[in-house]
């Protein structure tokens, strides 16, 4: 068990592509770390250079107390577990399972122990003596983890490990993995593009884009405070709805404007308070971000912080729908609870309340405030 | 029958047709002549249909002739001159061009190249290169051995087997890369990440990851290349004509008169019944050498 240490980390390859600028991250001992951004943000890229599969440009990496960045892989006591499993296809389960510990010179009955008991573990105590090809795909899953818990490394990795798998057996995966975490109790580190992987796993997730980390935080922290608009829009699904807008601060009231809206923001909301300490009393270029599940249709009659808007979509996902409306200030979706009553049609209008406590305004940079 | 069986009959039938005119009737008519004789008195414009049967006489004489036996030796030093050390390159070749490295497709293309050449012309180029005052000779008088001067290197009873051996091997090393290369692309490069994190050496990813895939291949590769050793001719034809001479057992051979030469030879001497007796005999040969390979080759798997 370890922690990870990254400081100023900086990947540029060959050909001039500089895939991660200045990675700054302190992985806990025991910490389950999720990095999760689109492709190509470099979080693989990341991981790879923590295993020692990369090299590394400019930075520090240090595992435990030591600084592993010319230490090769074999001897960073890391263990990964491939998206394609990667597993030794002419060799049997067990095979697969023992082959680092042999060349580790482990004795024999230690080997078959560890093995044994992984395989227990995991529920492949029955496939020890296939070869990968004749095993499912969730099992062959099992076996790479198998063979990354054998070696008890200091850290684990998981490059998109449940990307290959159906959605159901993947849901399943996401629950042991987290068990297995649990009962291990190591570090782990795990990348996905799936924000929903990152949000139910991680103890800490880091959010990154174009090679920079854009956010670290707990999955709460995430959700609810994100740091910027990239952030906001890429936790959470159906992602944020974003409004451009402008603020107009008049007589302790700050209007969030824009054609189809006039949100008023009282001058005990947190966002009054910001502006006001920016000094800021009229501008434009702000981007206003409302999740789904923040908004609801208005039953009854018209009233304050609503927006007018025509139903196009629903799509019911049961117990609750997803509704996309079109409004003068653009389109957004807005996430019911399913009860729709009166049951509402394609090509209705309709008046959409807003809850104003969990509202998010990013300035121009996209920075939020 | 079917109506559906008799259609799939009907589009057999062509390949059948051919098959049976070209490949089928041959074999069992060679069958005939191999028990059959030319002798002084048959009408030579006529002869197979005037051949004296002989019933085994061929077959005996076969077996009793030193020069047949010395052929086989010929064939199968020939085997081990060129089947291993042409998989070895190809592998060699495979594994260095799954690299990454620049100009691989080049290599690639270019190591394949010969493989479309005919043997004849590919022949006659080493034929050059080996003659007294060619490529290689000029190179070895350069650096002061004049050793290979006066014969050239096809003439040296102890070089010229290798000789055309090495020829064949640069030409055939190609082909056998093409498979292997294809075999190793085929392995997903997180794999030998994986090998990187368990601590495999270059040689144990070798070993472990990338023989056992390779294996049918060398197989393949082991089989054929018995065949095209036992069916060896336009080479020896061009390069030597079974040249140069030697004794073996108090006989005059060939050095380099390989069983498909001295085939070919009876064949001109119009000796057909002997000629197609020996041929079903290195069919045997053929046979007994391809099933140790596949046999020896399946338990070490």
């Amino acid at each position: 068990m370890a922690s990870v240490i990254l400081s100023h980390v900086e990947k540029i390859y060959d050909n001039g592509f500089h895939a991660v600028h200045d990675f700054t991250l302190e992985v806990q001992d025991g910490e389950f770390m999720v990095f999760v951004g689109p492709s190509g943000c470099g979080k693989s890229t990341t991981m790879r250079m923590i295993a020692g599969l990369e090299s590394i440009s400019s930075g520090t990496i240090q595992i435990g107390d030591r600084i592993v960045n010319r230490i090769p892989p074999k001897d960073r006591n890391v263990a990964m577990v491939f998206q394609d499993y990667a597993l030794y296809p002419h060799m049997t389960v067990r095979e697969n399972m023992s082959l680092s510990l042999k060349l580790r010179k482990v004795p024999k009955q230690e080997i078959e122990k560890r093995v044994l008991h992984a395989a227990k573990v995991l529920d492949i105590d029955h496939v020890l003596d296939r070869k990968p090809k004749e095993l499912s795909g969730g099992q062959r899953q099992r076996v790479a983890v198998g063979r990354a818990i054998v070696r008890t490394p200091d850290v684990f990795m998981f490059d998109e490990p449940l990307s290959n798998l159906d959605p159901k057996l993947r849901t399943t995966m996401r629950v042991e993995l987290k068990k297995l975490h649990l009962t291990l109790k190591t570090t782990m580190i795990y990348v996905t593009h799936d924000q929903l992987e990152a949000m139910t796993l991680a103890d800490r997730i880091v959010v990154m884009n174009q090679g920079r980390i854009q956010q670290v935080g707990t999955p709460l922290e995430v959700y609810s405070k994100p740091a910027n608009k990239f952030v906001a829009g890429f936790i959470g699904t159906p992602p944020m709805n974003f409004f451009s807008c402008e603020v107009i601060r008049e007589n302790g009231t700050v209007h969030l404007k824009s054609d189809g809206f006039d949100f008023h923001v009282n001058r005990d909301h947190p966002l009054y308070q910001k502006l006001q300490e920016r000094g800021i009393s009229a501008s434009s270029g702000w981007t206003l971000g409302i999740r789904p599940e923040h908004m609801e249709l208005a039953r009854g009659k018209a009233g304050e912080n609503q927006i007018q808007a025509i139903v196009e979509v629903m799509e019911p996902m049961a117990p609750e729908v997803f509704v996309h409306l079109t409004s003068e200030s653009g389109e957004f979706v807005l996430r019911d609870d399913g009860l729709l009553k009166p049951v509402i049609r394609p090509g209705q209008k309709v008046k959409v309340n807003v809850d104003m406590d969990n509202i998010h305004l990013f300035d121009e940079e996209g920075i939020a405030l | 029958m079917k109506r559906e069986t008799l259609s799939a009959y009907s589009y057999l039938l062509p390949f059948l047709t051919v098959f049976g005119i070209f490949l089928a009737f041959p074999v069992v008519y060679s069958i005939w002549i191999s028990l059959h004789k030319v002798t002084l008195t048959t009408n030579l414009y006529h002869v197979f249909s005037d051949m004296k049967f002989a019933g085994l006489a061929n077959y005996k004489e076969i077996w009793n002739n030193v020069e047949f036996w010395w052929s086989l030796i010929v064939t199968i030093l020939y085997m081990i001159l060129t089947i291993p050390t042409g998989i070895f390159l190809s592998m060699i070749l495979a594994v260095l061009l799954n690299q990454k490295i620049k100009w691989a497709s080049f290599f690639q293309s270019a190591y394949f190249l010969p493989n479309i050449l005919d043997m004849l012309v590919i022949g006659l180029i080493w034929k050059f290169m080996y003659s007294p005052d060619g490529l290689f000779d000029t190179f070895f008088m350069k650096i002061g051995i004049d050793f290979f001067h006066e014969t050239g290197f096809l003439g040296n009873p102890w070089t010229a087997l290798p000789a055309i051996a090495m020829a064949m091997v640069l030409k055939g090393a190609g082909f056998g890369m093409v498979l292997f290369l294809t075999a190793l692309k085929n392995i997903s490069p997180n794999i030998f990440e994986a090998a990187d994190l368990d601590g495999l050496t270059w040689w144990q990813k070798f070993r472990y990851i990338q023989a056992p895939l390779l294996k049918p291949i060398v197989l393949f590769l082991a089989i054929t290349g018995t065949m095209a050793c036992l069916n060896a001719f336009t080479e020896f034809y061009i390069m030597t004509e079974g040249r140069p001479i030697s004794t073996f057992l108090g006989e005059t051979v060939g050095v380099t008169k390989i069983t498909g030469y001295y085939l070919f030879e009876k064949f001109t001497q119009i000796k057909y019944g002997y000629a197609a007796a020996m041929s079903y005999f290195l069919f045997v040969f053929a046979l007994i050498i391809s099933y140790i390979n596949y046999r020896w080759l399946r338990e070490k798997g």
